[in-house]
């Protein structure tokens, strides 16, 4: 996915440039095409900033309806409105809770880890949440003390874990694997290293692996 | 004025305006002396904050570092926000701010010189404050954005938290006092013929900038506040298990977060629009256009604050109102731009010195701005959100948009100060080491941040592909910090060694060239009559006929400090502003409120107080000290134009002041009553367990004291203006009994009636909204007392109408917001439970 | 247009504000206003297949356009009597403001047209 040979190393646990998910595929293809269009037009704006400078430039007439109306006006308007039309529908396609329910864990946050709950079973997986894979999951996500934010950058984007509330994000891993996740919200002294992963299991075997984990007999 | 010379009227004016030395320099008001010590006690800020910065790249510069330990990072990522926002950035456009508008207004002095003298004492007091806390190893630990409910009392159990509320809050009330004193200055105190329209775009920039710190700075206040009356006195308006929402917190936070941006960017941006055209040979291009968009950007900017709450839940459709106006804020900017470009091509720019550092900006600035359009896209903002691009983003967009222009500005106006030029070789290099080190450590940080580092961690660990960006961004750090001290170095050079010039080395057409350097004293000799934007481009003799006292208000023939006022729209002079002498009642009414914030922070609680009534004593003090005992005879100005002194005026300027002042304490209880309703509507654990018992006698005899206290305060102004002195001293005496009587309601309303305000979060709410009403009420007390001593004393007359109008001013505020808060607190019970 | 030319007075500065006002207010009811209607539930009512809570919004939304439209019919009155010297270039920022503010109240506020109100 990654398009530099220079920014070869794109890869990465935890990189939103090595999209897994579908939300985190449309986000990244989203920012290469941003990345383009800004070095365009910084290229641009640069130039016509230097221009004047060249030695064989001539002081000249500067028509208000070019410049003002056109780039000031105009040429922004047409971009942004380009880049809202894609990105407020795409927005909306992301969220959870639109359309029939669908499988919903609980992912609960605490100074300083994770406890995560699924429907029907007793007992917590901490640090680890477990999905099956090929199907979208919701996370309904809280906290027991101060903000925290679930993020797992290969799934999707974050969303914070806020005391006295639930927020929910859907998720979906499209082969089964590990996923590595973080706390992306300041959250006092252990912050940097509150950690914690989705493992996605084929269907099929998800009941026996969730059974295991709940039960303490964690699975590589 | 025959006889006058260009020395003669010198040493006149210079015997009246110089500044006072020694011990004495704690009575120094004037906007010369207080800019120059705001900016240079800034850029120390500045040097500290980068300091800490350097600290960061160092932990940061491989993975697993042992170099800090979490609690020391957390200290200091949380310091380098703050010292850069609170202490670096606001106070520098403040300092610049006060130190250029009588300059280039063609003013002698700004509106208020005592009240930025008050401002930069609490601006020094409480950076004190914080930095000592910082050097005893107890700084600010939860961010420079201070989150509940990390920053909230069990999770931050020590002065931490309280250092910054304390502290900033200290801080921001010179951010209140110098946004007053510029709307005030750059609407009134011109130089004759100044139209609005002809005002040098800065003025405009800084007029702008001043009114969003009146309306931006009152939720930051308000949102400290309370936060710190929840960690002093645990009243839970950010707990959710009692009623309480720790996104209230955010929204405050970032109602004024985000308009600071724009406040930071716009009198940068100021300085572009001043030294383009200047080193263009040219006009700006578009003036019109340029005062249309930073009113549009004005107002837009407070429609974004929620861009930084993408992630906290909210609903999608309200977040696409948001994500639409950030987008859309990018337009003014944009217009902006392109008006600074057609003022390039129509010109034969010169890369000097100052444009340099400008080509610095555009190139950074642009690039910030197009990741802050990215971070505008919701679905985009959701993965870079908290991540080490938005560290990047903000970055190219503050030394961009603000570090940069600033220090092409300094290159151009430091001449100005210190009448000398720079050593041109020493700063070239100095830029180069910038502008590489800046690109060199942020520029690999936005791919850092979508490799999924996040922001605030002390550590990482390695193989997660963040280790050589960091290790450039940490290298880069280095290299902009050594250019950073090579400016410094050049500073220094260029006072000790710079070459001497006469006048305006730029070639600039801005009434600030048209003055003798170093700037005297007292500025200009004599008051231009301006007739254009351009007055020395205009007339290049302008600044001789100046010094030779051509102008108005020539010299000090009535050894008083002298400055015209004028219509805000026409230019027309309307009034003399005469100024206060040096005055030592700033220091002490700072230092009164420095024993308070002390002693809050230090948990004397009892102490506290006897801060709060040294500061109003002293302020009592300032306000006797204006106007006088008789009508004074007309000024005569010069060229046939006689004009009344300031204080018999129709706009008399501490009354509009008063307004302005109002304005932002309007601000402040608007984000209260958006407060209330705020948590009312979304916070968990609602409707409260007890409501406020409302006895309907006790409540009509609130609303009939808060009412009565102002009729009665009007009728004494119409009766001062009749001059019937009996019936205005009976109406004042009426004003002062019904507050009198609206206070002791509302004493018996909260102790009474209000359940225990540490229960639940309605209760603590409704209590702040009672303490406000009778804050106001107790001002008002004092306000008719005052107006009563007055009048007692012989300064109120007909004609010396001031202090009768304020007081009338101030009960109406708080008779219109009184009612507004009694109502609230006492339907919404019954409305919405 | 009639009326006896005269010089722009201060008073006369508020059309420099006039149209961004009316934008933050509809900026500031809409926000409000759809934070209540998602919570009382009135996304469920509705007639015509458009719900209670998308009338509201559309009805806000609309009629802060057509308000700030609206003002530059006293704008065009007033404006048109300055004189003096600072009159054209009050007169052309007020244009670009109010024609701005009236663009920016339908930018901002456009997602009520097409995404779903309350998710």
């Amino acid at each position: 996915m990654c398009v530099a040979p220079v920014l070869a190393g794109c890869e990465g646990a935890l990189s939103s440039l090595d999209p897994a998910g579908p939300a985190a595929q449309s986000i990244a293809g989203v920012w290469w095409v941003m990345m383009a269009g800004s070095l365009v037009i910084l290229a641009l704006m640069m130039g016509l900033i230097l221009f004047p400078f060249w030695k064989r430039h001539q002081p000249r007439e500067v028509p208000e309806t070019l410049w003002l109306w056109g780039g000031g006006l105009g040429f922004p308007l047409v971009v942004l409105a380009a880049l809202l039309a894609w990105g407020l529908p795409s927005g909306q396609s992301m969220l959870a809770g639109r359309e029939t329910p669908v499988y919903t864990v609980e992912a609960e946050a605490y100074q300083w880890g994770w406890n995560f709950r699924y429907p029907g079973e007793d007992g917590v997986t901490p640090e680890v949440l477990h999905i099956p894979a090929g199907e979208p999951v919701d996370v309904a996500i809280t906290s027991l003390d101060v903000i925290h934010a679930f993020w797992v950058p290969r799934l999707a984007g974050k969303v914070d874990a806020i005391p006295g509330t639930t927020n929910t994000l859907r998720i979906l891993a499209p082969e089964p694997g590990i996923y590595e996740g973080m706390c992306a919200e300041f959250c006092g002294l252990e912050h940097a290293t509150m950690r914690f992963r989705v493992v996605a299991h084929a269907s099929d075997e998800y009941e026996s692996a969730l059974d295991a984990a709940l039960a303490g007999q964690e699975q590589p | 004025m025959s006889g006058n010379t260009p020395v003669s009227l010198h040493r006149a004016l210079d015997a009246v305006w110089r500044a006072p030395k020694g011990i004495a320099a704690l009575s120094a008001v004037n906007h010369t002396v207080v800019g120059r010590r705001f900016i240079i006690t800034a850029f120390i800020y500045f040097a500290i904050g980068g300091l800490l910065a350097m600290l960061i790249r160092a932990q940061l510069a491989r993975p697993d570092n042992p170099f800090l330990g979490a609690d020391a990072y957390n200290q200091i990522f949380t310091m380098h926000g703050t010292v850069m926002m609170f202490l670096f950035a606001i106070p520098l456009i403040e300092g610049i701010a006060l130190y250029l508008l009588p300059k280039i207004l063609g003013a002698r002095d700004l509106a208020y010189p005592r009240l930025s003298a008050f401002g930069y004492w609490c601006y020094l007091f409480g950076g004190t404050i914080i930095l000592a806390a910082m050097l005893m190893g107890v700084a600010p630990d939860s961010g420079w954005f201070m989150y509940t409910p990390l920053a909230s009392q069990p999770y931050s159990p020590g002065i931490n938290s309280d250092v910054w509320l304390l502290g900033v809050t200290f801080v921001e009330i010179s951010a209140v006092c110098a946004a007053v004193e510029i709307v005030v200055t750059v609407l009134k105190v011109r130089t004759a013929g100044m139209a609005l329209t002809r005002m040098p775009l800065m003025a405009w920039y800084l007029l702008v900038t001043a009114a969003m710190m009146l309306i931006a700075f009152p939720p930051l206040i308000l949102g400290s506040v309370l936060l710190e009356i929840e960690r002093a006195f645990n009243w839970p308006f950010f707990d959710p298990e009692r009623g309480g929402a720790p996104l209230l917190w955010q929204h405050l936070f970032w109602l004024f977060g985000h308009p600071e941006v724009y406040i930071i960017f716009l009198p940068a941006a100021g300085a572009v629009s001043t030294l383009i055209p200047v080193f263009a040979r040219t006009k700006i291009v578009g003036y019109a256009w340029i005062v249309a968009a930073i009113i549009a950007l004005a107002f837009l900017s407070f429609g974004l604050w929620v861009h930084h709450m993408f992630t906290t839940g909210i609903p999608h459709l309200a977040l696409a109102f948001f994500s639409a106006a950030s987008m859309l804020v990018a337009v003014p900017t944009a217009v902006q731009v392109f008006a600074w470009i057609a003022t390039l091509m129509r010109g034969r720019p010169q890369m000097t010195l100052p444009m340099l550092y400008l080509m610095g900006f555009f190139s950074v600035f642009i690039l910030g701005g197009l990741t802050g359009v990215m971070l505008a896209l919701v679905p985009f903002n959701w993965q870079a959100h908290d991540t080490h691009f938005v560290v990047a983003h903000l970055h190219y967009v503050l030394i961009g948009g603000f570090v940069f222009p600033m220090l092409a500005a300094a290159y151009y106006w430091m001449p100005l100060m210190t009448g000398r030029l720079p050593v041109f070789q020493v700063s070239k290099a100095a830029f180069w080491l910038i502008f590489l080190g800046f690109h060199g450590t942020f520029l690999i940080m936005h791919f850092t941040g979508l490799m999924g580092m996040p922001r605030r961690v002390f550590t990482y660990e390695g193989g997660l592909g963040w280790d050589i960006p960091n290790l450039i961004s940490s290298i880069g750090g280095f290299v902009m910090t050594a250019g950073f001290a090579l400016f410094v170095i050049d500073i220094v050079l260029q006072t000790r060694f710079g070459r001497r010039f006469r006048r305006n080395p730029w070639g600039g057409t801005g009434l600030d060239w048209a003055m003798p350097t170093p700037a005297p004293s007292y500025n200009f000799a004599s008051l231009p009559l301006v007739t254009g934007r351009d007055p020395l481009g205009d007339n290049a003799r302008l600044g001789a006929d100046i010094a030779a006292g051509k102008g108005y208000l020539p010299g000090a023939p009535r050894g008083e400090m002298e400055t015209l006022c004028v219509d805000m729209a026409t230019g027309e002079p309307e009034h003399v502003l005469i100024f206060p002498k040096n005055d030592y009642t700033p220091f002490f009414m700072a230092a009164g409120l420095a024993v308070f914030f002390v002693a809050f922070l230090l948990s004397a609680y009892w102490i506290a107080p006897l801060g709060l009534i040294i500061a109003t004593i002293f302020g009592w003090r300032w306000l006797w000290s204006l106007g006088a005992k008789a009508d004074p005879d007309p000024i005569d100005a010069g060229h046939g134009l006689s004009l009344p002194a300031h204080y018999v005026a129709g706009s008399v300027p501490t009354l509009l002041g008063l307004k302005y002042f109002l304005a932002a304490n309007a601000a402040f209880y608007g984000s209260l009553m958006f407060g209330y309703l705020f948590l009312w509507t979304t916070a968990p654990d609602w409707p409260p367990p007890e409501f406020l018992g409302a006895n309907p006698l006790l409540v009509a005899a609130i609303a009939i004291g808060l009412a009565a206290g102002s009729g009665f305060a009007f009728n004494a102004r119409r009766a001062n203006l009749a001059g019937r002195a009996g019936a205005r001293r009976i109406h004042l005496a009426g004003s002062l009994i019904a507050s009198v009587a609206a206070l002791a309601g509302l004493g018996v309303l909260a102790v009474a009636e209000a359940p225990a305000p540490d229960g639940h979060a309605y209760a603590a709410v409704t209590m702040v909204v009672i303490g406000y009403v009778m804050l106001h009420v107790l001002l008002g007390v004092l306000f008719a007392a005052y107006a009563l001593a007055r009048c007692q004393s012989g300064f109120v007359s007909a004609l010396r109408s001031a202090d009768m109008r304020g007081t009338a001013i101030w009960q109406l505020y708080t008779a219109i917001t009184g009612l507004g808060g009694l109502a609230l607190i006492i339907l919404a019970p019954g409305g919405m439970g | 247009m009639s009326g006896a030319l005269r010089k722009v007075r201060g008073p006369d500065l508020i059309w420099l504000i006039a149209g961004f006002s009316v934008w933050g207010a509809g900026f500031s009811v809409l926000y409000g206003l759809h934070a209540v209607g998602c919570r009382a539930g009135w996304e469920e009512a509705g007639i015509a297949g458009l719900s209670a809570n998308r009338i509201m919004l559309l009805a806000v939304y609309l009629g802060h356009g057509v308000l700030g439209a609206a003002l530059w019919f006293p704008l065009n009155r007033i404006a048109g009597r300055w004189e003096g010297a600072s009159a054209d270039t009050v007169r052309r920022v007020a244009v670009i403001v109010t024609l701005a503010a009236v663009i920016s109240t339908l930018w901002t506020g456009a997602p009520v047209l097409f995404l779903e109100a309350c998710v």
